[in-house]
């Protein structure tokens, strides 16, 4: 057993303090969440045994940290500690990320916290979300906006983020924000820190980029079922970017926006103020433009609108 | 998958059979020990990390009844080792009726040991009368039919 600050809490700075009334009362509260998420991600993902969570509540309420492997099979982290010590850290700050991401623990790991944060995501509901608000800061150190040819390194362990594919970072940014701006009842609605609003830096990069690649996974979508009787020259992802404009464009005067969703709001006015700005790469805003004039024409529907 | 348990426990007394069922459920369950009141430590680390029941309560004079939602393939594994908690935070003996993979199995716990009855279609309660019984209706039948045989 590993104490992950011990020098911390020797000198009285630890950012775990278990024998601080308040904090541990805030501490419960939040671990009745954590405990749901837990559940949530057990349900998809059989690695994190459910008997081993003690270790989990060990290292959320004390920073205790176990080592990945107890008895030579289970693992009470699913081979992910990094990423449960980033959810569990008490006062969580770009800077702590980066050095848990630069520990030789996390060498390893980096793409699994990654993944769990792009796949999960959408598990999490009502005001906590899926990490309590923290996946704003998990998407800045773990999916910064660079190419996905390029390498981030984690200094002093060297530890390397390698590429994250374009396809998925457009599929999860208008995916996510979609829905976040589309129609549905409060019950059904994305939670507030849905990551893939905060993709669209990412988002903007690797549709500048790698329009190539997007394309060239088109063609599956070509020969499908779904996509066979559309006879265009566009990715076919493009057409959930037209819809995602569109739900942009008529989001103060569409019946059914969700203008009661502070998030959705807040989204729509930001993304609204930077399309406007021409704040993003050429190709987006070649496709905000036509998006637009086909919405001042009047139509009523989103150009090659798959909703 | 989904699999559902459904458990009959057994107590010495009521005051026992009370305070194990305040640990059981998810509204009343301390989540650290500092809240856990004296002499009933024991019980809380019985059933400290057992999963949360869909639903329990309070049965007859000394019983629990409760069902679990468990899911995935490890079902038969969790519901051995809650039946085991159960065990362990006092209980005397426990029934248990888990529906795992389009089977019922049946379970009995007592002494800290488990037990476990696959149910041939012929004798399997639920297809008595060709139709779906609740849970705790097909536990009824396996329990009076199985209650004079050595577990």
């Amino acid at each position: 057993m590993n104490d992950i600050n011990t020098d911390a809490r020797k000198s009285g700075k630890s950012a775990w303090r278990p024998d601080d009334k308040a904090w541990l009362v805030a501490r419960k509260q939040e671990w009745r969440q954590v405990m749901k998420i837990l559940d949530l991600i057990h349900d998809q993902n059989r690695s994190l045994p459910k008997r081993l969570r003690k270790h989990h509540k060990e290292l959320f309420f004390y920073g205790t940290f176990y080592p990945e492997k107890l008895d030579g099979s289970a693992s009470p982290f699913g081979f992910c500690q990094l990423f449960f010590l980033m959810w569990y850290y008490p006062e969580p700050s770009e800077e702590i990320f980066r050095a848990f991401c630069g520990a030789p623990f996390a060498r390893y790991q980096l793409e699994k916290a990654r993944n769990m944060l792009l796949d999960y995501s959408y598990l999490g509901s009502g005001p906590y979300g899926f990490l309590g608000g923290r996946e704003e800061l998990f998407v800045k150190v773990l999916i910064p906006p660079l190419d996905c040819c390029e390498q981030l390194v984690f200094p002093p362990s060297g530890a390397v983020l390698k590429d994250l594919s374009p396809w998925k970072v457009f599929g999860k940014c208008v995916g996510h924000s979609c829905d976040l701006l589309s129609s549905s009842p409060p019950e059904r609605r994305p939670h507030p820190y849905i990551v893939g609003q905060y993709l669209w830096d990412q988002m903007d990069y690797a549709f500048e980029h790698y329009y190539e690649k997007l394309s060239y996974m088109d063609q599956f979508n070509r020969n499908s079922f779904l996509f066979a009787d559309l006879d265009r020259e566009m990715p076919s992802e493009i057409f959930y970017l037209f819809d995602l404009l569109r739900l942009i464009l008529d989001f103060d005067e569409r019946k059914d926006a969700p203008r009661d969703n502070p998030v959705a709001v807040a989204l729509r006015e930001r993304l609204l103020c930077r399309f406007e700005s021409r704040g993003f790469s050429s190709r987006l805003m070649a496709v905000w433009d036509e998006a637009k004039a086909h919405y001042e024409s009047g139509s009523k529907e989103p150009l090659w609108g798959l909703f | 998958m989904e699999s559902t348990l459904a458990l009959h426990c057994e107590f010495a007394s009521t005051d026992l059979r009370d305070k194990v069922l305040t640990m059981l459920l998810e509204e009343t369950r301390p989540i650290l020990e500092d809240e856990v009141p004296k002499g009933q430590k024991k019980i809380f680390n019985a059933l400290e990390y057992t999963e949360y029941p869909e639903s329990a309560w309070a049965h007859a004079e000394t019983s629990i009844r409760a069902s679990f939602f468990l899911g995935g393939y490890s079902a038969d594994e969790e519901a051995q080792q809650t039946v085991l908690d159960i065990l362990n935070s006092g209980a005397q003996r426990v029934f248990g009726l888990l529906d795992f993979i389009e089977e019922q199995h049946f379970l009995c716990g007592e002494k800290g040991k488990v037990k476990w009855t696959k149910h041939l279609s012929s004798e399997n309660p639920r297809h008595l009368n060709g139709m779906q019984l609740d849970h705790f209706e097909s536990l009824e039948k396996v329990f009076t039919l199985t209650t004079n045989a050595s577990p």
